[in-house]
């Protein structure tokens, strides 16, 4: 009887104890895949790395798109209506603005699920963009910030809406002898 | 008197390291699978839910108990999704006597899309616009569409990420059917899915719904005194969202369960009020994205000022 009780105890403070030690593991493997987040299938990098450029003048720069294998993102001007078109966008600044871009042609390409071939981008694509230069810029080295808008997908599934953050780096000269740059 | 002391330590060692290895065998690894198998480690239970439907009504996952379910997560915006949608409109109408639920959760900023397309296709089950929480709970459902499929007794069978044909769907189906409310022996699989569970060989891994079901969705509010929860909220409350959602912490936290950044702010603000670092969905190390990198399924680059035009 006593050795029935001893195992009693035993069993119960041994589930006690390997409860606590269960749950915390459950616990930590769920948290972690809670926070499960979608792979960022699409890099972006500007070139040129700076660009010199005089107050009032016209910034040129290249976005260099690399997207993962066995990915593609939808163009700038989607087949399909409801399809997201990839788009630049950068963030208000008082010495630059965006001007326009210039998005490369798309690609047709049959996927299983759809019937018709969707314009996309795959592997690397370029975006050219045009900036502003403030008049009133003074002289000296900005940053730019921007993000290079997509929705991914796959032959099979879709990843959200995302972004390919970006920074186009200006360095604003006084005189009008900086190259890459055209009077507006 | 030297060799006796390290005798003493290494045969110390010795039998602190066999325990431990005896303690780990016996109690510890069984008793995790018991319970990672009492919690449904094979076919777990889903994740119960409630949401309002687009037409209004409310849509509660446990009113389906009994029935067969299929669990959509899906958006007007991703074409894998929209492949299967007629697929779905059929099994339903197919299978709707014999027991079939199918249930849509849009990953959708609103409703006028998702509405819009419903009315479009003359879809025959409800779908509601779902919330970052929702999808944790399914585990943090990042690829589109994901389905799963959820026996009468209310376990899911079957996890299928990315579109498969209605034959497959029609299978799992039609063998769930034919089982009773009770959940089936611990031999059954279905007829076609790689590992239990699985379809892509993966068991179905779920979120936390303990953290997940938080007021602070993602910390663990429960050693907190009513006045302190009612002092935390407050606070984040207060406190502004640095992940460009334009929402408190706290708003951030009940929109979307999956950013990093609310969560961060949170703890950092539970440890500043109470001394103490929180329980919560994951670690503290090493998460922090990069600007503009935040992947949340549900709120993506969904801040009014950066949402991309459809």
């Amino acid at each position: 009887m006593k050795i029935m009780q001893n195992s009693q105890e035993r069993s119960n403070l041994r589930r006690i104890v390997l409860g606590f030690t269960a749950a915390a593991l459950l616990c930590v493997g769920n948290g972690r895949r809670a926070l499960a987040q979608a792979p960022h299938v699409v890099h972006a990098s500007v070139a040129p790395a700076v660009e010199t450029v005089h107050a009032g003048a016209l910034a040129r720069v290249v976005i260099l798109a690399r997207i993962a294998n066995g990915y593609h993102v939808n163009a700038h001007k989607p087949t399909l209506d409801y399809a997201i078109p990839t788009r630049l966008v950068f963030d208000p600044s008082p010495v630059a603005s965006f001007k326009s871009a210039r998005y490369p042609a798309a690609k047709l390409v049959k996927f299983n699920f759809s019937e018709k071939p969707l314009a996309v981008y795959e592997g690397l694509f370029k975006v050219r963009a045009k900036l502003i230069i403030a008049a009133s810029a003074r002289a000296g080295r900005y940053r730019l910030q921007g993000v290079l808008r997509y929705q991914a997908c796959n032959q099979e599934s879709c990843l959200p809406p995302s972004s390919a953050p970006l920074t186009v780096t200006l360095r604003v000269v006084a005189d009008r002898t900086a190259s890459g740059s055209g009077k507006l | 008197m030297k060799i006796k002391k390290v005798l003493v330590g290494v045969i110390l060692g010795g039998l602190i390291g066999t325990g431990l290895y005896f303690l780990n065998r016996n109690w510890i690894a069984p008793a995790v699978a018991h319970t990672a198998d009492a919690q449904g480690g094979t076919y777990p239970m889903a994740p119960d839910f409630e949401l309002t439907d687009i037409s209004g009504q409310p849509l509660d996952l446990k009113a389906y108990r009994g029935k067969v379910v299929i669990l959509d997560f899906w958006a007007t915006w991703c074409g894998p999704c929209r492949y299967e949608i007629p697929e779905f409109i059929n099994l339903q109408k197919k299978y709707r006597a014999q027991g079939l639920q199918v249930i849509g959760v849009a990953i959708e900023d609103g409703l006028t899309s998702v509405k819009a397309y419903y009315k479009q296709m003359g879809m025959n089950y409800p779908v509601a616009v779902g919330n970052g929480r929702i999808a944790a709970l399914y585990g943090g459902v990042v690829g589109l569409p994901t389905s799963f499929v959820i026996g009468r007794d209310g376990r899911i069978y079957a996890q299928h990420v990315g579109a498969e044909d209605e034959s497959v769907f029609e299978n799992e189906v039609r063998q769930l059917l034919a089982v009773g409310t009770k959940s089936p022996s611990s031999g059954f699989r279905l007829d076609g899915a790689g590992i239990p569970g699985n379809v892509s060989g993966n068991k179905i891994q779920l979120g936390n719904p303990k953290l997940l079901n938080s007021p602070v969705p993602g910390i663990d509010v429960s050693k907190l005194t009513a006045a302190q929860l009612a002092e935390y909220e407050k606070k984040l409350g207060q406190i502004k969202c640095t992940c460009g959602c334009d929402y408190s912490v706290l708003q951030c936290r009940r929109v979307d369960t999956s950013c990093s950044l609310s969560l961060q702010l949170a703890e950092d603000e539970y440890k500043k009020l109470f001394g103490s670092s929180p329980a919560s969905l994951g670690n503290n190390a090493s998460r922090k994205p990069e600007k503009g990198q935040r992947r949340s399924l549900l709120k993506s680059d969904s801040t009014p000022a950066n949402r991309p035009a459809l």
